[in-house]
């Protein structure tokens, strides 16, 4: 038995690895009678009782203070949706309140001018009718919303970054593209006038801009556009995204807004429009599955694997993938190696064309 | 409350049941060897302090995603190295450079731990990646050959050949291994 053989029965046997029992005697023996060796055996006991350089001490509580900060935001977030819901029915209560006492109030006498109409008085007392009343007070809940958001849509001046498209939909003030910095100058914005006139096909071609992804606690999700429909007082901070909303320009951490619908948020843009996000889904053998990923930096970057799965370095997936269904190994479905579609799937490049090119992870929707 | 003698798999078990409070046991268990393996792959505390902040936050967000079929500590060796791997790839975080002819040689001296463990951690960076990995996976984490295997995505005969290799380069750089018969 020469040194290197005797070197790594002893490497493989400190690893706890299984070793034929007579190999590791006779390595044992040589390394005892052989100097070199027995350097390489001292390696190895200095290796295992030196202690590997220590964290800071107050590195796990601040771990934790992380965690669980971020776990109260979470919960934050969800409340805020049912707060939200709450006030609309606060709202609800005082227009219900108002109803009531117009009908306590003694009827007038009627006089030429101010004799309420039979009609609309009979009318009002049909939409308070107990059995009425909960529609009433809903559809007026919706009225005083639709009133709001009207208000700062003619204020604010909701504008368009890109839609499907490309022809726009509600009435804009003004044009937003996703285009590069120094395109910006030289491209006359497309436009629409109070009007309505709709920009004409060749400000189109100039201002289209390529689809856009965020990650939200590695969920993915794509640009929609702006949505001007938003119930504004339903909008919480759920999360955060580092991203550049122009391509060319720098990288910045934005808030994530959300209603507690799972499937859209909603990004601020420096001009106060809202732009909207879908999440990524897609079905599989009856399950939805929402698309994940790791950091994407621009809105021009594509999904990526999230850190927990190892990429794999062959196309059909070995060897750190295998596929979900043993019965159809081309149809470009992979799981883990070990684990099955229930714990997540793993799509090869181009077999999700709304996902990227790259490989993708997805776990099944839970929300 | 679960007991922080639990072993991981129960721990995760709880965590899933809704108690974050169990979390705190993976943490304080697994910081040590996640630490380790970021310091030795960036060079740098500070780094390595924001990274192993990086990993935990990571697992506790996929923990859903965790398939217990495997063991807990491969899972998050996978988390470390790749969270390390995008560290250095996405966000620029580029490892500090170390020349392997600056590793202190301690010979035959052990009677200085302190002395040892830089020298040791000198020798550590130095190595070549892949095999500064695969020592990680089974002396840090404690993975076995083939669970070593499967989250580098080779063959648990390589992983055995890269940390053997491993600890031939750290005997020689260290000064304590005399030359091969």
């Amino acid at each position: 038995m020469d040194c290197t053989d005797a070197q790594q029965i002893v490497s493989a046997a400190l690893d706890r690895e299984p070793v034929d029992t007579d190999l590791l005697t006779e390595a044992k023996d040589h390394c005892r009678r052989c100097e070199a060796c027995t350097g390489f055996i001292r390696t190895l006991v200095a290796l295992k009782s030196a202690s590997a350089a220590a964290p800071p001490a107050d590195l796990p509580d601040r771990i934790m203070a992380r965690i669980r900060a971020e776990d109260a935001e979470s919960i934050q977030a969800a409340n805020g949706a049912v707060v939200a819901s709450s006030q609309r029915e606060a709202t609800a209560s005082e227009t219900a309140r108002l109803l009531a006492s117009l009908e306590a109030q003694p009827e007038p006498e009627a006089t030429a001018t101010s004799r309420v109409p039979s009609g609309i008085a009979a009318l009002m007392e049909r939409a308070m009718h107990p059995r009425n009343r909960r529609a009433t007070l809903t559809w007026a809940a919706t009225a005083a919303a639709v009133i709001a958001v009207v208000s700062v849509v003619s204020v604010g001046g909701i504008s368009r970054m890109f839609s499907a498209d490309g022809t726009g939909g509600a009435p804009m003030t003004t044009q937003y593209t996703l285009q590069p910095e120094s395109a910006k100058t030289a491209a006359a914005p497309s436009s629409r006038s109070d009007s309505g006139a709709a920009a004409t096909s060749a400000d189109m071609a100039t201002t289209a801009a390529p689809s856009g992804f965020i990650v939200l606690s590695e969920a993915v999700y794509a640009a929609a556009g702006p949505d001007s429909t938003v119930n504004l007082q339903g909008l919480k901070v759920v999360g955060s995204t580092n991203t550049a909303l122009t391509v060319g320009s720098p990288t910045t951490t934005l808030d994530i807004l959300g209603t507690g619908d799972p499937n859209r948020v909603y990004i601020a843009a420096a001009d106060g429009s809202l732009l909207a996000f879908d999440r990524i889904t897609r079905l599989y053998a009856g399950r939805t599955y929402v698309l994940q990923s790791g950091p994407i930096e621009t809105l021009t970057g594509n999904p990526s694997l999230p850190a927990s799965i190892e990429r794999p370095t062959n196309s059909d997936g070995t060897p750190s993938l295998e596929p979900a269904n043993p019965a159809d190994p081309d149809a470009g479905v992979y799981v883990v190696k070990g684990s099955d579609a229930s714990s997540g799937i793993v799509l090869a490049p181009g077999a999700e064309a709304k996902a990227g090119p790259d490989w993708t992870y997805w776990i099944p929707a839970r929300n | 409350m679960i007991s922080d003698t639990a072993d991981d798999a129960a721990v995760v078990a709880a965590i899933r049941d809704g108690d974050i409070d169990a979390f705190e046991i993976l943490v304080r268990r697994h910081t040590p060897a996640v630490y380790a393996h970021a310091l030795r792959f960036f060079g740098e505390p500070s780094t390595a302090d924001d990274v192993t902040q990086e990993v935990f936050v990571k697992v506790y967000r996929s923990l859903a995603t965790f398939d217990e079929r495997s063991r807990f500590t491969t899972w998050l060796y996978r988390v470390t190295r790749n969270t390390c791997l995008d560290e250095a790839r996405a966000r620029g975080r580029r490892p500090v450079p170390v020349d392997p002819f600056d590793t202190p040689t301690v010979g035959a001296d052990f009677a200085d731990e302190v002395a040892l463990s830089l020298a040791i951690e000198h020798a550590m960076r130095a190595l070549p990646p892949d095999d500064r990995d695969a020592l990680s996976a089974i002396a840090v984490f404690g993975l076995s050959y083939p669970e070593a295997g499967i989250a580098l995505g080779v063959p648990a005969g390589t992983v055995k050949s890269r940390v053997f290799r491993a600890r031939k380069a750290l005997s020689l750089s260290l000064g304590i291994g005399g030359g091969d018969r």
